[in-house]
């Protein structure tokens, strides 16, 4: 994969190839990305609109990706700003308050045309969708996408000992929300 | 309880990683097609350079014109020190009949931006504004003895 997205890059910062090469990054990236904006945001219509965003921002800018990180790493870090941005922009216009973002989440799970998990899948939404942000985030990339602890640090640029104490408070959270109902 | 028995404990309890949200059908077969990307920074910087080059003649008579201009006000000053008055009267109705019909040539062929650009500079040789050792050239360069001691 590190290879292959090498050649990806050399392609995507030669003019003539970087169309073809930027279609393979798509089909390459776009699932991954998706579920990983998705779950930040719930909403598909709006995971739709933010991965069409990402994608235009790395085309825009992959003539400057200095390669300090993976290709990988650098979607990734493109997609959690987006959707962070695209939340707090949210919050700024009143959409949902600070203090009840997660009701505001909770609401747009529970209206989701595009879900068809089981009761068990539903209930542990709701209480992951209960966490403050970070912590959400760090739970989804975890426990879901099942990433490396490194891998994660170098995307939310925190350190690995932050993300496994994020990680520990919300699956304590999520086993009491449990324990409650 | 430790930590990592906690998340044990917790991954027996949920073992499905899976989060249960779908797609509408045909969703990342379709989305390439639906992704609309802006021009390639290098095609743009391209088309840019390529208006430039249509441009280059345009910018190329103006900036004549303006010397032109400018030749022409130290010839009308340099008359004016002579003191002939029916030569420069008659020279300046030319000069102004010429100079009217070269910016009006000149006002179509460039834009309104340009043109005013053009003038500003124009405005810029006024020897009122020159600098001190900028006017002493220019007066030793253009002027005799007697006419910068009588000030004319």
């Amino acid at each position: 994969m590190v290879d292959k997205d090498k050649q990806l890059i050399m392609d995507l910062k030669d003019i003539e190839k970087r169309e073809a090469a930027f279609r393979l990054l798509v089909q390459a990236y776009q699932q991954r990305l998706y579920w990983h904006i998705r779950k930040i945001v719930i909403d598909h219509e709006d995971a739709d609109d933010l991965l069409q965003n990402v994608f235009v921002k790395v085309w825009k800018n992959i003539g400057n990706f200095r390669e300090d990180s993976s290709l990988f790493t650098w979607l990734f870090r493109i997609a959690t700003n987006e959707s962070l941005s695209f939340l707090q922009q949210k919050k700024r216009r009143n959409t949902f308050s600070i203090d009840n973002g997660s009701d505001y989440l909770v609401e747009t799970f529970e209206s989701d045309p595009h879900f068809a998990g089981d009761e068990l899948q539903r209930k542990l939404q709701v209480a992951v969708l209960q966490l403050p942000e970070k912590q959400r985030i760090v739970f989804n990339m975890k426990y879901f996408d099942e990433m490396k602890y490194e891998e994660m640090a170098e995307i939310l640029q925190t350190s690995v000992g932050a993300l496994k104490a994020s990680y520990h408070h919300a699956v304590k959270k999520i086993e009491a929300y449990f324990d409650n109902e | 309880m430790k930590a990592k028995d906690l998340n044990r404990d917790f991954e027996n309890r949920f073992p499905k990683r899976e989060t249960g949200f779908t797609v509408p059908e045909g969703y990342f077969a379709t989305f390439e097609d639906r992704l609309k990307l802006p021009p390639i920074e290098g095609v743009q910087g391209k088309g840019a350079l390529k208006r430039m080059h249509y441009m280059r003649p345009f910018i190329g008579i103006a900036a004549s014109l303006a010397i032109l201009m400018t030749v022409y006000r130290q010839f009308t000053i340099r008359e004016n020190i002579a003191s002939n008055e029916a030569t420069e009267v008659k020279m300046g109705r030319m000069a102004d009949d010429a100079s009217d019909s070269m910016t009006s040539t000149y006002a179509t062929m460039i834009s309104d931006g340009q043109f005013f650009a053009a003038l500003n500079e124009m405005d810029e040789f006024d020897t009122s504004k020159m600098p001190k050792e900028a006017l002493a050239d220019y007066l030793a360069s253009n002027c005799s003895d007697s006419e910068i001691v009588n000030g004319k």
